[in-house]
């Protein structure tokens, strides 16, 4: 399917989010503090490892409760904790329908690929949860690797049956953090291609997360930096690439990314 | 030997075994898991049988759960019977007194279990409890068989609580520590040598079946490594 | 968790003292049945202010520290609650006296918790519905439990009251069954019957002498007591005319021959 350009003004926010958290990692700590809406169908974060990225899509999944934070989901409150206000709200995680794939796969190394992928239709229809999960797997190319166990599985494996067990449980979200690193560049593309299609077509926005700048540019229709804890710039890739073309480069030298502005420059 | 002693030590150190492990794990599940400010509070009472005298729990079963109090009374009243004497009796005692030996396998092998797996299954909309049957179950199986065999052995070696609550009765009260201690004060030597090696086997047996798992998980996670 | 170094220190510091301290100044240790657990500390006070010496009192079954003693527990007297469990101290060469010396004849009473069986309570009314557990020293243990299963069976009410028995490992636990409510009944000595604690919680009747045999409670000296004199002394004072007084009013009648 081609991409369409889409116009972000024209879509309500299928999230904002005002987050301030602070992790006491070692002496200094680290902060986190953002506030952003986000109302593109593909947005992408990009950002230094260490960044604070993984924590935005934890907090956003509910893995994380933030010191103080608004968030809201398809215009629903799910984390209502600002300072100085009386009513507090927290929606469990697992009622936010937030679909997460983590940069550890995390398969179940109980279940085989399979029932992996089947495990969030658990109580449903047992031909119909057969038939989701093939077409799951054959979205991933993994539909052969169905009755193996985890243990028999390479990385990039892993990162398939991890994919399609989120999509199997019908978000209203799609959170990608880092899904396709342990993919080759062939599998990465077609793989990349397959997941947002099947998000499209279901119209479930999908936020990635990615330190490789050139990923970054290519696939989203909204980029957002972020550098330690913060959100530098936000807009269309050509508006990011733009402004802030001196930081960019400045975090790439930080950063071990493949990407590169020249290639970008180049396209 | 004493069959029925036998027996009855059998049937009690399974009742107990079962009943430790349906209120074991979800203790120690929310041990485990809990951030409460609680939590080191009720993890020193659930250690506690393992230091404190089996007199201290025989003590506060006899008076504290006896006819004298108003707890023991309505005991009495629902059982038809005090405690004291009687199987229920015991197996309340060996609950208590077994409980550390099923709550610290469970909360350890619990806690062992990787978070990113349960942070996964939460964002497939898997509750806590679902959490629990379909992820830290299944993977704790080697902690649930260990809480499980060390339940019901110590169970089979319990004494001072079943001395100072059982009534020594045969069929209900009298296990084979106990029809060992008799043995030995009628001076039954090789009665008492017979029950004795049986208890050492049986005990001996569980723990080295505990080792032998411990060591094939051992060897097989070097071979993956 | 406990580093080597802090398991030493703690272990040091545990037997520093006994190593250091003088050996402890000599002591009578006597080995006696439980039924004489109320009975024995006015003994040993007076003991100690007439003859300066100090004595510790161990109480048991009469079985029980039967064994400990024929398994080497260092003990100066055994202060048993029949003669048979003395004689086999004897029998193993572990007494001084050729035969077990007897010190006093025990009775056996029937104690019942306050509210229980408020007609009239006698041997047979146990048979009474409402008295669900009697409690009775270990007939294996102790010469009172014994006694009392000899009673039980020669007024006929084995077969009734026999589901109603539980077993304790001494007469006293046996009266603290009772005491606390855990039984109704009890069959113990005298000498526990008449302590306050027990004629608090209920009362009590003699059980018949003709239904059970006596209870002839024996001595013996061990033949490895350090200070065997103050051994002799105790039981002397035992048998003394106001050592006999002392156990008649304790619940003990002086032996028969």
């Amino acid at each position: 399917m081609p991409d369409l350009p889409i116009s972000i003004a024209a879509n309500a926010p299928w999230l904002s989010a005002h987050i301030e958290h602070h992790f006491q990692r070692d002496r200094a700590g680290f902060t986190l503090h953002l506030d952003f809406t986000a109302s593109a169908q593909r947005t992408v974060v990009f950002g230094p490892s260490g960044s604070g990225k993984s924590s935005l899509l934890r907090a956003i999944a509910g893995l994380l409760q933030p010191d103080v934070a608004s968030i809201q989901l398809h215009g629903t409150v799910v984390c209502q904790n600002m300072r100085g206000r009386q009513q507090r709200f927290f929606l469990a995680p697992e009622k936010r329908r937030v679909g997460l794939v983590m940069q550890n796969p995390a398969v179940f190394p109980h279940l085989t690929a399979a029932r992996n992928v089947a495990f969030a239709l658990h109580g449903t229809e047992k031909s119909a949860q057969k038939e989701k999960t093939i077409r799951l797997l054959q979205l991933v190319e993994a539909d052969t690797l169905a009755d193996r166990w985890p243990r028999e599985l390479s990385g990039g494996q892993l990162q398939r049956v991890a994919i399609a067990r989120t999509l199997a449980a019908e978000p209203s979200v799609l959170l990608l953090d880092e899904p396709f690193a342990a993919l080759d560049a062939q599998s990465r593309q077609t793989i990349s291609q397959n997941v947002h299609a099947w998000a499209r077509e279901r119209q479930v926005p999908v936020l990635t997360v990615t330190h490789n700048l050139e990923e970054a540019f290519a696939a989203g229709e909204e980029v957002l930096t972020m550098e330690e804890g913060r959100i530098l710039a936000q807009g269309t890739p050509e508006q990011v690439l733009f402004e802030q073309r001196e930081q960019l480069l400045q975090m790439l030298h930080a950063t071990p990314s493949p990407g590169s502005v020249d290639n970008l420059r180049g396209k | 030997m004493d069959t029925v002693a036998l027996l009855l030590t059998l049937r009690l150190a399974l009742v107990t075994t079962a009943i430790l492990l349906v209120l074991a794990v979800p203790l120690a599940y929310w041990l485990a898991f809990t951030r409460s400010r609680w939590k080191t509070l009720i993890q020193a009472v659930c250690s506690l049988p393992i230091v404190l005298p089996p007199t201290v729990l025989g003590f506060y079963l006899l008076v504290g759960l006896g006819p004298s109090t108003a707890f023991g009374r309505a005991i009495t009243h629902v059982l038809g019977h005090p405690l004291a004497f009687s199987f229920a009796g015991l197996v309340v005692g060996s609950v208590l007194y077994s409980l550390p030996f099923a709550v610290q396998p469970l909360t350890s092998g619990f806690a062992a279990v990787d978070r990113s797996l349960l942070d996964a299954a939460t964002t497939l909309g898997s509750g806590r409890w679902d959490r629990m049957a379909r992820v830290v179950l299944p993977l704790s199986r080697g902690s649930l068989l260990t809480a499980g065999v060390l339940s019901f052995a110590h169970t089979v070696g319990e004494f001072g609580v079943v001395l100072m609550i059982g009534g020594n009765l045969p069929g209900a009260t009298r296990t084979l520590s106990i029809a060992l201690y008799d043995q030995v004060q009628d001076f039954q030597y090789a009665q008492a040598n017979r029950t004795a090696l049986f208890l050492l086997a049986i005990c001996l047996l569980a723990l080295m079946f505990l080792y032998s798992r411990g060591q094939r998980r051992d060897s097989r996670s070097s071979d993956l490594a | 968790m406990f580093s080597r170094a802090r398991v030493l220190c703690v272990l040091g510091a545990l037997l520093l003292p006994a190593t250091l301290l003088p050996a402890q100044t000599k002591a009578l240790r006597i080995a006696a049945a439980a039924d004489l657990q109320p009975v024995l500390p006015a003994f040993v006070a007076n003991f100690e202010k007439s003859s300066g010496t100090h004595a510790e009192v161990s109480y048991a079954s009469s079985a029980t520290l039967a064994t400990q003693i024929l398994n080497g527990a260092p003990y100066d007297l055994f202060l048993a609650a029949n003669l048979a469990f003395p004689q086999k101290i004897v029998d193993a060469s572990l007494a001084v006296e050729p035969s077990p010396v007897p010190y006093a004849q025990g009775s056996l009473v029937l104690w019942a918790r306050r509210g229980v069986l408020p007609q009239s309570l006698t041997m047979q009314s146990l048979t009474d519905p409402s008295v669900h557990r009697i409690a009775v020293a270990d007939p294996i243990h102790a010469p009172y439990g014994a006694a009392a299963m000899a009673a039980i069976q020669s007024l006929g009410l084995k077969t009734a009251l026999q589901p109603k028995l539980v077993f304790a490992e001494n007469i006293a636990q046996a009266a603290q069954f009772g005491q606390s409510g855990n039984a109704d009944c009890a069959l113990i000595s005298k000498t526990i019957a008449i302590t306050p604690t027990m004629r608090q919680a209920g009362r009590f009747v003699p059980v018949p002498v003709t239904a059970y045999p006596p209870i002839r409670q024996g001595a013996v000296i061990l033949r490895n007591a350090p200070d065997k004199q103050a051994a002799e002394n105790f039981l002397s004072y035992l048998q003394s005319p106001a050592g006999r007084n002392l156990l008649l009013s304790s619940g003990l009648e002086p032996p028969t021959q």
